[in-house]
């Protein structure tokens, strides 16, 4: 559809007055909110996330498109409720014990709201507790941790553990990532994914969860 | 040779009688396990968040000046490295109040602007968690480009003796390295403020840079004056896959200024070498030749960038400091391993001058102390000319 289209290229260019006028105008003429999110924002997010990951874009403009997206959700949001539409997957995120980088974090939450995600953003410096007992949370189906340090990467480790010891991993996935994160470190502490930049954060999200 | 001279020769990219050694910060931990005493020197935690606050709040600023200056050249001299950069120093008008527990509220009675930082005592680190720039948004940040445009100058006479006065003690030993940089705010709380304002709003980041780069301008005359023998420009612009922002974003933003710096640092007859974290190859040629450096540092390989092909491609143009890993070599690694990597930068960058070894960002405190002093013994080993095999 041309107007879903338009949606899509105004997020990307991060314009975000008229994503909020074209996600309203989409409603307005009848469109399915569903198929607004997916061919109109989701579908947006989706080249930014490609073309952040290419180097084609660089955070600045990945941020104004998720502000943009933003603008459009939240006149969704209601409507999707309305319509019993479910988020994709539930991910907790936060940034492994004593690391305050979260940049690279936010991104990758902007990615997995973008591509139909619900996020539980954890913040920073966050303890292998507070993982813990937001995976215990209903609907939470995947934590998501980030580490930027070589020291800060051993917590990843202790909250996997922890997880382990509370039953959890069972319930939720997990998926690391992060500068000096690799996919090998991934498989020695028995997390269950690994992506490189925030448009595999999300692949690698569903493939996890069987989509 | 002493150190002011052996730095001299090798940015002259002549070969002194061994490597010169730098560092840009050794933080507390790893320091004061070296001196057997507390010391007050580097960018952790504990003494740019608590101790700078505590003892702010206390009324103890210029005590704590002599002191971190004190320390600082103690360290240096201890551990004989060539190259002594400014230390991190609390420099500010800003009024502190503690908040909660490792937290503080700066406030600047001027301008109204208000800061939090946050401290984790477990891995000595801090950072600004919150700020008014933040909490308003892009006015928020238009206020404090208004202020930063009519603030009056940072400089005081009394500033100026004081640096004189300090640095005498370290000024026939060291090449003194002052600070001066575009001050894109990698450490603000509003740092995403910033970058969206970058792409939104770019008169008024323009009228940023303006600001802040003639303020350091004058920081520049001010510490020329006080006897530096160069500068360095601390601010990260990368990150591992790329730049934060993109080389139109640079072409704009950062290479006129950085231009001004540079001109004004040559002005004064010093040397200009620029810091960055991060792979900076899509920005490279510009940013190493046509902005008038005259040293590159970081040069972190976990990010990709390959020093010796830098040597190869700019190692006849400017000077190359850093690539010893700090990221997972020094810190992970075993001394066996940091002095082979030592070894071989040393090997494919020395040959003529033109290089300085240092870690690729700093001694932070999660890097052990037999490490840091094994790249040290190393950089003696290896770092002696006329190299064998070159
Ligand atoms: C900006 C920065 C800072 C800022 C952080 C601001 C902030 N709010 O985030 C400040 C100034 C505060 C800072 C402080 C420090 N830093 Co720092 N910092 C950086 C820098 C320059 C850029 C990081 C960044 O923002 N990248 C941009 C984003 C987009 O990239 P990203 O985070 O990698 O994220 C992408 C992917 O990794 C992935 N991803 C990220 N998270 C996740 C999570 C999941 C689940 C998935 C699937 C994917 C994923 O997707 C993202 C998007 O594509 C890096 C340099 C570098 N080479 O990375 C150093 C760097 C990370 N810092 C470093 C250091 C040493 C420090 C300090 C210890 C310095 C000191 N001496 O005090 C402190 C520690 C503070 C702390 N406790 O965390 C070192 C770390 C070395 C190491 N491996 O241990 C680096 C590598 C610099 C270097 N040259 O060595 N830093």
């Amino acid at each position: 559809m041309a107007d879903l289209k338009e949606l899509a290229a105004a997020l990307m260019r991060g314009d975000a007055p008229a994503v909020d006028k074209m996600t309203k105008e989409a409603v307005n003429a009848g469109i399915g909110v569903k198929q607004i999110l997916d061919d109109g924002l989701i579908a947006g997010m989706q080249v930014v996330g490609e073309r952040f990951k290419n180097n084609e874009i660089y955070v600045p403009e990945v941020l104004i498109a998720a502000r943009a997206m933003y603008t459009g959700m939240k006149v969704l949001e209601p409507l999707l409720v309305k319509a019993g539409v479910k988020p994709v997957g539930t991910i907790a995120m936060g940034t492994a014990r004593g690391d305050l980088h979260d940049i690279g974090k936010n991104l990758v939450s902007m990615m997995m709201r973008g591509n139909g995600f619900k996020v539980i953003d954890l913040g920073i410096d966050v303890s292998p507790q507070k993982f813990v007992e937001a995976a215990k949370e209903e609907g939470v189906n995947l934590i998501g941790m980030s580490a930027l340090l070589t020291t800060t990467m051993p917590s990843m480790k202790a909250t996997i553990d922890e997880l382990q010891k509370a039953g959890l991993l069972k319930k939720v996935k997990v998926l690391i990532g992060g500068a000096p994160v690799t996919q090998r470190y991934a498989a020695e502490i028995g997390a269950d994914g690994y992506a490189p930049d925030a448009a595999s954060a999300v692949d690698k999200a569903k493939a996890l969860l069987g989509m | 040779m002493n150190s002011k001279e052996r730095v001299r020769v090798a940015v002259a990219h002549r070969e002194p009688d061994r490597v010169p050694v730098f560092e840009l910060s050794i933080n507390s931990p790893v320091a004061s396990d070296i001196m057997g005493r507390q010391m007050y020197v580097g960018f952790g935690g504990w003494l740019v968040a608590k101790v700078f606050s505590e003892w702010m709040a206390e009324g103890r600023v210029l005590e704590l000046a002599l002191k971190i200056f004190s320390d600082w050249i103690d360290l240096y001299s201890h551990l004989e490295l060539d190259i002594l950069p400014m230390p991190t120093l609390p420099l500010t008008n800003e009024t502190v109040e503690p908040v909660a527990e490792n937290q503080w509220k700066y406030t600047d009675p001027d301008s109204g602007l208000w800061r939090v930082i946050g401290y984790n005592p477990e891995s000595d680190y801090h950072s600004e968690i919150d700020s008014r720039i933040k909490q308003e948004g892009v006015p928020g940040l238009r206020h404090h480009v208004e202020w930063l445009e009519k603030r009056p100058g940072l400089v005081s006479a009394d500033l100026m003796a004081g640096l004189k006065a300090v640095l005498d003690p370290a000024r026939e030993r060291f090449f003194i390295l002052g600070e001066a940089d575009v001050l894109f705010p990698s450490e603000a709380s509003w740092q995403p403020l910033f970058l969206e304002c970058m792409a939104l709003e770019p008169e008024l980041i323009d009228r940023y840079f303006e600001a802040t780069t003639n303020e350091v301008l004058t920081l520049i005359d001010a510490e020329a004056e006080a006897g530096v023998d160069g500068f360095v420009g601390g601010v990260d612009f990368a990150y591992h896959s790329t730049t934060l922002f993109s080389p139109a974003m640079f072409r704009r933003f950062i290479f006129p200024h950085m231009r001004r710096i540079t001109e004004r640092c040559h002005s004064r007859g010093l040397p200009f070498f620029k810091h960055t974290d991060g792979n900076i190859e899509n920005i490279e040629n510009e940013l190493l030749l046509g902005c008038g450096i005259d040293g590159y540092h970081a040069i972190e390989p976990t990010a990709g960038m390959d020093i010796a092909r830098l040597k190869r491609q700019y190692g006849d143009k400017i000077t190359l400091l850093g690539n010893i890993d700090c990221g997972d070599l020094l810190t992970n690694g075993s001394p066996e391993d940091v002095t082979k990597a030592v070894g071989q930068c040393i090997r494919d960058c020395a040959p003529g001058g033109g290089y300085v070894l240092s870690s690729s960002n700093s001694i932070h405190s999660g890097i052990p102390t037999q490490n840091f002093l094994a790249m040290l013994k190393a950089a003696r080993e290896y770092g002696t000319y006329p190299m064998r095999n070159s």
